[in-house]
């Protein structure tokens, strides 16, 4: 069976690195790590080619968000799961939005590690 | 000082208003007892003065925000018209003129139901007298003079009673209106720190999930350190605790258009701002209230 992939989008180098290396060290998923929306679509393939895409919401300062990143894997036959992680309220406006428009499972940080495994298997879907 | 600045601040401006009001109005019936009657009213003259007087000594004291100088000296400015009003209706009364009896009397009732300052016993106490002036004055006339008053007292009692109807009303709806800034203001209140409390989580989740997964990885590898990690997942859980507590604020938070562009440190600098704002413009206020 071959080694699944994690594509993981935060602007935060710490998290997604700790987050990455976790998935890859305790589950045995490979990862790859975008701090942007652009640089998600610069990997093009590879990133389309990730069984599950973890997608921060917020962004930064005018940066287009965690449901752009969304749009972009949907507009290109996205296979793999997507889930939104945040860091925001539940009423914050994009992930209200994200919530309105059903578009995928949103998570609070922080997520334990058991809370990790738990997405990373089918279980939660 | 009164408990409500804002309600110190209309009682002086009521009763600023209400000398100006005297000082013209006493100023036109002047003009008619020397055009018509040929004399000059001396308690006419005194009411003038004595509302000059008192715009100084109003104006002198209204930085201290203390409502009950500014509500006695309605109630005393009544006083002095009503002295001036009584001699001038005792030489209409006895003359063979036709006067429509204790009309200026009528008229300050009504008036102070509109105007008085927001002190009850002030409204109450010059609505009482006018009215009252009215009725003694009436009473103290001769049978035949006050034969003549076919209305009276009866017509200023009436508009006495719908004086008092008028300012007790006035008054509910200022007490309405004062509970209504104040449930806003505490509203406002609450959402500012509502909004602040949910910066400062959204600010800490980001690291917060950084150590709970470093934690994690330093537990799986290195099984053998267990005390020092349980110790330091005791204090994630206290901070995923707090974290927990503080997002019970966010269904207070009403977010505006752009919002959602503003990360965290922005909106917790923003707040630091209003804040300081605010509390730099409430200085002076809370700086009256000590004296």
């Amino acid at each position: 069976m071959a080694q699944r992939c994690v594509l993981i989008l935060d602007d935060d180098e710490d998290l997604r690195d700790v987050m990455g290396t976790t998935v890859e060290e305790v589950f045995g998923w490979s990862w790859l790590g975008v701090s942007s929306v652009s640089a998600m679509i610069d990997l093009g393939s590879r990133a389309l080619s990730s069984d599950l895409a973890i997608l921060d919401i917020n962004l930064g300062l005018d940066q287009p968000s965690g449901l752009d990143a969304f749009a972009w894997l949907g507009d290109h036959h996205y296979r793999g799961r997507i889930i939104f992680l945040t860091g925001h309220a539940a009423t914050h406006p994009l992930v209200d939005k994200a919530q309105r428009e059903k578009l995928a499972s949103i998570y609070q940080k922080p997520l334990s590690l058991s809370e990790i495994g738990r997405l990373l298997s089918s279980e939660v879907r | 000082v009164s408990a409500n600045p804002s309600e110190a601040r209309r009682a002086y401006l009521v009763t600023l208003a209400a000398c100006v009001l005297n000082v013209v109005g006493v100023a036109i019936d002047l003009t008619f007892w020397r055009t018509r009657m040929h004399e000059t009213p001396p308690w006419h003259v005194i009411s003038i003065v004595v509302a000059m007087v008192m715009i100084g000594v109003i104006w002198k004291y209204r930085p201290t925000r203390k409502q009950w100088i500014a509500s006695l000296g309605f109630v005393f400015l009544n006083f002095v018209i009503e002295i001036a009003v009584w001699q001038s209706s005792t030489q209409l009364a006895l003359s063979e003129l036709d006067w429509v009896p204790f009309q200026t009397e009528k008229l300050g009732a009504l008036t102070v139901a509109v105007l008085a300052p927001p002190s009850w016993w002030a409204g109450v106490l010059s609505i009482g007298i006018f009215t009252g002036g009215a009725v003694i004055h009436h009473s103290l006339f001769a049978p035949e003079v006050s034969a003549r008053m076919l209305a009276e007292p009866w017509a200023s009692l009436a508009y006495g009673t719908f004086g008092l109807l008028l300012y007790g009303y006035r008054l509910k709806a200022l007490s309405l209106q004062r509970k209504m800034a104040e449930s806003l203001a505490a509203k406002g209140t609450m959402e500012h720190v509502s909004r602040m409390l949910l910066a400062v989580r959204d600010f800490s989740n980001t690291p917060l999930q950084t150590l709970y997964l470093t934690t994690a990885l330093l537990r799986y590898r290195h099984r053998n350190d267990s005390e020092l990690l349980e110790r330091m997942d005791r204090s994630l859980a206290r901070l995923r605790e707090l974290n927990e507590i503080m997002s019970r604020y966010e269904t207070q938070v009403g977010w505006k258009v752009g919002d959602e562009s503003l990360d965290a440190a922005a909106v917790l600098q923003r707040g630091l701002t209003t804040a300081r704002t605010s509390s730099s413009r409430a200085r002076p206020f809370s700086r009256t209230r000590e004296h």
